[in-house]
């Protein structure tokens, strides 16, 4: 079997929070995704005393938008633009239309939804706001027309300031947990941020996982949610990303977790869960493939090695032969790709490590399988909720 | 390709003042951008290399409502772009909110199956189909586009879905319907299943129209599965390799069919050989499987 690489590993996953090659440019509203892979990874590796927490933390919070600071300076000059798209969820060409000031004639009132909506954390700085005062408790005092939260982001921020041992002070919990309550939709499913966007299992999940880093379920709507998922079950017993989608072992994923952190694993009730965990068992091929019938890739060993752990069925994986294509997918510049010899990235390197780390493999952190972070990271928000 | 001019060099950008980025003292992933990136359009261009910015795709809605622009050039800009990034969720996402605008999904069968065409598996192309025939209710023709992709790939598990999706009508289909048609899907899938029965796919397909039609109370749904499952057993000692087709008869008899004894010992049977020979990956799997089918043979009344 290959040798693990875990100190190239640890080099590449620290180059890439460094700085990243142009090739990475069309990323670069999702820097704190590659911030939380490459932070999570590194954790994994147990090689997180090559990086400088604070300065991370710093870079974190600066994306965070909270509605209060937003208010406060569009008051002070800065609105612009010609108007967002009006309302969410729904559409009918009458944006900005006849807007003179854009989105403040409709969000110039803090208690607006449309407002309220916006708080949690940027992709990064490429709307051009100005990096704040850390040290200052004004927080983010930029008020862009086209400044906005996202959930994946929110997600990736919180799990990333928990991987360097903050401790969330400076989290504008209400505010996020407010946000997530005008988020969900009435179907159960998220829009990921204020104006009208795709919605999928992926942001009830990441919802979910934020809520429950926040340490408030209740801002879910749990029934809805559940009705979501078990209207997304496929006809092969795997869960799609929406009613009537084909199963995909991510989207799986995303709703075993998501009904973990809600303690509703029981509403799949026994048929559906023994019809799950077959899927589940199904995909591996030696490695794990997302679909019947798809290639392998180095990803799904979390996606369906962590809903296996999260459903207590992870007994059933063959560890020797999803351990040797785990390794087989480490570069020689360090990092893990989804192929053999193909080009490595953050977000295989980390997910392929959590797989690693569900095998048992030796020298790796354990994880937490419903947040996909290191078990000690995750420790800071207490235990699960019973089943 | 063309010379790129930096847009700061460009006389329709003379007006506007740029923004910095500000990130602060001390970047995270800071990303080396090249001279094209760093004064890029605020709106995604074709070969863009911003199309993945839900950010950039608000803003664009926002001036087509404000400027009431043309859609159809709008569509046809999209679809530039989605060549291009086929797994872009942002572009797929706008195409949708355009459709939505123009009030006509006239376009998007054809659009899809070109992307399909390349990649017959792609999630978000078979997202926006299903979205458009929902929401514009065009089924009619949809069977006929399934069966030719099974006919290029009968291991296409999205084609598989499609067909599922078309026999539900989305989860619309009343009981009659599926009554009606029942029996044609299940000749026709195990036709497939003949020329290829270790696709796990088709199995699952047939399968799950048999759990369907017998949970939607579809007249004659369980004496289908049990006739179904008596010829397949059958077919077992001919394709002797199959994997997937013991895997199904071991889901039926224990969970789909009334569970005698004689078909829970077979179950226990098929079981075995699974882990034992045919898919010895998943074999602590099907043990565990075997023990809970001598646990569901204790149970039996006859048995007590």
């Amino acid at each position: 079997m290959t040798a693990f690489l875990r100190d190239r590993h640890i080099k590449f996953l620290h180059r890439g929070l460094l700085v990243l090659p142009g090739d990475y440019v069309s990323l670069d509203q999702n820097r704190m995704t590659l911030a939380f892979f490459s932070t999570a990874g590194l954790d994994v590796l147990g090689g997180m005393d090559v990086v400088e927490k604070e300065e991370i933390i710093d870079w974190v919070y600066a994306q965070q938008l909270i509605p209060d600071h937003l208010l406060h300076a569009s008051r002070d000059g800065h609105d612009d633009e010609c108007g967002g798209e009006s309302g969410h969820g729904g559409h009918g060409g009458h944006g900005g239309h006849g807007h003179g000031h854009g989105h403040l004639v409709d969000e110039d009132n803090v208690n607006h939804p449309h407002l309220a909506r916006r708080a949690g954390f940027r992709g990064g700085s490429f709307v051009g706001a100005r990096y704040p005062e850390v040290t200052s408790d004004e927080g983010c005092e930029c008020a862009l027309a086209y400044d906005y939260g996202h959930l994946a982001f929110t997600y990736a921020a919180l799990c990333t300031l928990a991987v360097c041992d903050d401790g969330l002070e400076r989290v504008d919990k209400a505010a996020i947990l407010d946000a997530l309550r005008k988020l969900q939709l009435p179907s159960g499913a998220f829009s990921p941020l204020a104006h009208p966007s795709e919605s999928d299992m992926r942001f009830l999940y990441t919802a979910t996982a934020v809520a429950f880093m926040l340490g408030d379920t209740s801002a879910i709507d749990a029934d809805a949610a559940v009705g979501y998922i078990l209207a997304s079950i496929a006809f092969d017993g795997g869960i799609a990303q929406g009613p009537g989608q084909e199963s995909h072992a991510g989207s799986t994923f995303c709703a075993v977790g998501t009904l973990r952190l809600l303690g509703r694993l029981g509403a799949l009730g026994d048929a559906r869960t023994a019809r799950l965990i077959e899927w589940l068992v199904a995909r591996q091929q030696f490695g794990f493939q997302g679909r019947p019938n798809k290639k392998t890739d180095t990803c799904y060993s979390y996606w369906v090695g962590a809903a296996l752990a999260l459903l207590d069925a992870y007994d059933f994986v063959d560890i020797d032969s999803n351990t040797s294509y785990n390794l087989s997918t480490q570069q020689s510049i360090g990092g893990l790709a989804k192929w053999p010899d193909h080009h490595p990235d953050p977000l295989h390197t980390h997910l392929g490590l959590c797989g690693l780390s569900l095998l048992g493999y030796e020298g790796l952190e354990p994880i937490n399988p419903a947040l996909g972070i290191s078990a000690r990271a995750a420790a800071r928000f207490g235990p699960l909720p019973p089943l | 390709m063309a010379e790129y001019t930096p847009f700061g060099d460009r006389a329709e950008w003379a007006d506007v003042e740029p923004v910095l980025q500000d990130d602060g003292p001390n970047p995270v992933v800071r990303i080396a951008y090249t001279p094209q990136f760093s004064a890029h359009s605020s709106s995604p261009q074709k070969s863009s290399i911003s199309t993945p910015n839900y950010t950039c795709w608000h803003f664009r809605r926002a001036c087509i409502d404000a400027l009431e622009a043309d859609l159809q050039a709008e569509l046809a800009f999209t679809a530039d772009v989605a060549r291009e990034s086929p797994k872009c969720y942002q572009v797929w996402y706008h195409r949708q909110a355009i459709v939505e605008r123009a009030g006509s999904a006239d376009a998007e069968l054809a659009f899809t199956a070109e992307i399909l065409a390349e990649d017959a598996k792609n999630y978000h192309a078979w997202s926006h189909r299903q979205w458009s025939i929902k929401t514009f209710d065009l089924w009619d023709h949809e069977d006929e586009y399934v069966e030719s992709l099974l006919d290029l790939d009968v291991r296409n598990n999205s084609a598989w879905n499609e067909k599922f999706f078309v026999w539900t009508s989305g989860g619309t289909a009343q009981p009659a319907d599926l009554a009606a048609s029942l029996q044609a899907h299940i000749d026709a899938t195990i036709a497939r299943i003949r020329r290829a029965p270790n696709n796990e796919a088709a199995w699952n397909f047939l399968y799950g129209i048999l759990e369907h039609a017998i949970a939607h109370g579809a007249e004659g749904a369980a004496p289908a599965a049990a006739t179904t499952a008596a010829s397949i057993a059958d077919l077992a000692d001919s394709y002797i390799a199959s994997a997937p087709l013991r895997a199904f008869l071991v889901r039926a008899y224990t969970m789909l069919l009334e569970p005698d004894a004689d078909r829970l010992a077979a179950a226990s049977q098929l079981a075995a050989n699974l882990a034992t020979s045919l898919d010895t990956l998943r074999a602590k799997y099907w043990n565990f499987r075997i023990a809970q089918i001598d646990e569901q043979i204790a149970a039996l009344p006859s048995a007590a």
